[in-house]
């Protein structure tokens, strides 16, 4: 190790909290208006409404490629309760609650998104 | 002379693809490791210490071919098409970054600070690809955590291709 590694080391600490405080501040933008959207190979395939009170249980199935997901939102927390991916990593990854954050099922190219209606920072449409 | 440069011709060849081998390898290793799951896409990058080892040792193109031979083989063994996508994205940001920067940097900045350079590339290349197939950038929002995990991560693999650049100077393989 020399001096130049401990500089880079602390230039990527110093990166990772900044953006990591600024990825909370926006995630604590909470809104009134807030929905799950669930996007399958980039189209949304189902909306809910999302609050403390929502209760819903959503099975994703692709029959033709064998693939479920069962995505549970319930107490305010969204999880991907089950899944028949190979990594399991939309399973493993924490219930999800707040403005922009996303769970990924990168095998089923699934995804679970929270976002405010009326958000100021549309993050999403790459392709658009 | 020809006859000498023949024989420094194939052992350069057998050099890389011993470091092809063993790249498979520790990609196989590490997918039997079980590794607690701290955020999607973090892991140790085993292989990672062959690219590190491919870029000081070996010109670019040699390394290059180290990386590429690498990731075809992996993916088509023990692989699937969007694993190969992944693998591929990240591999050669990765590569490209680490070559830079022991080209420009060679001696102000160890193996650790390479692999770390490396380590990130991968992510940052991976997350993007990933940001294009599902259509949304807010998966970006993992990077943050997966720096941060780039640093041990990176430290382990410059100490051991650290080691391992020793014993390969050592035996004196490339001439």
């Amino acid at each position: 190790m020399k001096k130049n590694d401990v500089i880079l080391i602390g230039v990527v600490l110093i990166l990772s909290l900044l953006s990591f405080v600024a990825i909370n501040w926006y995630q604590n933008k909470s809104s009134d208006d807030m929905q799950v959207i669930i996007r399958h190979e980039a189209q949304e395939i189902k909306v809910f409404p999302f609050n403390e009170n929502t209760d819903e249980v959503f099975v994703f199935v692709d029959e033709d490629a064998d693939e479920t997901n069962t995505i549970i939102i319930k107490d305010g927390i969204v999880t991907v309760e089950e899944a028949n991916c190979r990594d399991q990593i939309c399973v493993k990854t924490q219930s999800i609650s707040k403005n922009g954050e996303i769970i990924v099922c990168l095998p089923h190219q699934l995804t679970v998104e929270i976002y405010a209606k009326s958000g100021e920072f549309e993050l999403d449409g790459v392709a658009e | 002379m020809s006859e000498k440069n023949t024989s420094v011709k194939t052992r350069r060849l057998v050099f890389i693809s011993v470091l092809v081998a063993q790249a498979m390898i520790l990609s196989f290793i590490e997918r039997m490791i079980p590794v607690p799951f701290i955020a999607p896409g973090a892991k140790l990058g085993l292989a990672n210490i062959i690219t590190v080892t491919a870029v000081y040792m070996l010109t670019f193109k040699e390394a290059a071919a180290v990386v590429l031979l690498r990731i075809i083989l992996t993916a088509t063994t023990f692989g699937s098409l969007s694993s190969f996508l992944y693998s591929l994205s990240g591999g050669v940001l990765s590569l490209l970054v680490m070559a830079s920067i022991v080209k420009v940097f060679r001696d102000e900045v160890s193996l650790v600070g390479v692999s770390i350079s490396g380590a990130i590339a991968h992510n940052i290349g991976q997350l993007i690809v990933a940001a294009f197939v599902i259509n949304s950038f807010l998966i970006i929002t993992y990077l943050p955590i997966l720096l941060i995990v780039a640093i041990p991560t990176g430290i382990f693999v410059g100490f051991v291709a650290r080691f391992l650049i020793n014993y390969l100077e050592r035996i004196n393989f490339r001439k």
